[in-house]
């Protein structure tokens, strides 16, 4: 942890708002992108990183320094994630497909917006979750064991699963190449 | 010997880095050495690749980014004000109540307050006239013991008169009180209460022999002339 960031904690520590508004700062958008992978939905995804920075404000106090500050929020929101309940059945992936761009060009985004929301709607919050905390976080297989306490073999399996289950989605064949 | 099953098991160990450095040519090795390992190692760097790009599109703009970042820090310093002392929170501090329970404290309230500063009515205790009253028997009136007993004047030096309220018929009996004084001086402070029946004529002779004390009806004494 740098000089810097651990004198932000310490002051965010003794109540200064403005500090823990600089970690927001740092860290909202990793935590909204996780947030809106996980729940397909914008409203959702601000709920859901809001409650996960409320949870941290909270909770600022238990943090001791001794891993990294995002190591101790992922944790936080490991928990919120899992315990989230969407506020609506319907999911809405394509929020965000900017409005400039061309009928071609938001096709294929929708097209392909609607493939992975089909495939990750098929699987379970957990399952989901340890996809993206290994591709998108870049966790290893024992450190999210470790979070959902059990082995990696079944974090291993889960995410062959997903990985699985997203390329029947994208249509993606085994193309046979003869050296 | 190339083991196919083995090697696809690994595979997305590649793709997702999970595999040792020096483990890594050696896979490469022999992923490039079979077609199907390699078209397996392609679909899945494709697939992953698609979905990158996915997400990549569906990210919000830079302005989307500014507004969700000021809603967050608006909500955030919404919920954390800075705090305030009890005595603070004591009278100033807004309490969440449900609309009903709110309504219902209301109502009992001006309820208790209308009947703990409504007037109290003090009737004056009715007056009673001995000519005017109407005679009483112990058949009209249940209370017979306390009815009023004429005695004869001739032997009623002094007479007393008290009004007894009792309150659980509210009802207003008089008893009249004889005082016989007899001549002899030993005798002469002796106070005979006689309360008769109704039905005893008037006319017959005090028989004092025949005084039963006054049953433990416990009226209460409003007013009493004493001699």
């Amino acid at each position: 942890m740098s000089e810097s960031d651990f004198e932000i904690i310490r002051r965010a520590q003794t109540g200064d708002d403005a500090a823990f508004c600089l970690l927001i700062e740092k860290h909202a958008r990793r935590v909204y992108r996780l947030a809106f992978s996980f729940c397909r939905n914008a409203h959702d995804a601000e709920d859901l990183s809001q409650e996960v920075w409320l949870k941290a404000h909270k909770s600022l106090k238990t943090f001791r320094g001794e891993a990294l500050f995002y190591t101790w929020l992922r944790q936080i929101l490991i928990r919120t994630f899992l315990s989230h309940r969407p506020r609506a059945e319907t999911v809405c992936f394509d929020e965000f497909l900017f409005a400039e761009n061309t009928f071609a060009e938001h096709a294929e985004r929708k097209i392909l917006a609607d493939k992975v929301r089909q495939a990750l709607s098929e699987l379970a919050p957990q399952q989901r979750l340890m996809f993206l905390l290994k591709h998108e976080e870049g966790m290893t297989y024992e450190e999210i064991a470790r979070e959902f306490e059990c082995s990696s073999g079944t974090i291993k399996k889960s995410i062959f699963r997903t990985v699985h289950k997203l390329r029947q989605h994208f249509g993606v064949n085994l193309t046979l190449t003869i050296l | 010997m190339h083991d196919c099953p083995k090697i696809q098991e690994k595979i997305l160990d590649l793709v997702l880095n999970e595999i040792e450095p020096h483990e890594q040519k050696l896979l490469l090795d022999e992923v490039g050495s079979c077609a199907l390992c390699r078209a397996e190692l392609e679909s899945f760097e494709q697939t992953l690749a698609l979905y990158d790009r996915t997400a990549e599109l569906t990210q919000p703009t830079t302005a989307e980014w500014q507004i969700y970042e000021s809603n967050l820090q608006r909500r955030f310093a919404g919920e954390t004000r800075s705090p305030v002392s009890f005595w603070q929170q004591m009278f100033f501090g807004t309490v969440k109540v449900p609309a009903p329970v709110l309504a219902a404290a209301a109502l009992f309230l001006c309820g208790a307050a209308f009947f703990a500063w409504r007037p109290i009515k003090s009737d004056p205790p009715p007056q009673f006239n001995a000519e005017t009253a109407p005679a009483t028997t112990s058949a009209q009136n249940p209370l017979s013991i306390l009815t009023e007993v004429k005695e004869p004047a001739e032997k009623t030096p002094e007479k007393q008169t008290e009004k007894i309220v009792v309150r659980e018929v509210e009802r207003v009996v008089t008893r009249k009180i004889y005082v016989v004084k007899k001549p002899n001086a030993r005798d002469q402070s002796k106070t005979v209460f006689r309360e008769t029946a109704a039905e005893a004529p008037d006319s017959s002779p005090l028989n004092l022999a025949e005084f039963k004390p006054v049953p433990p009806a416990a009226p209460t004494v409003i007013k009493e002339n004493k001699p």
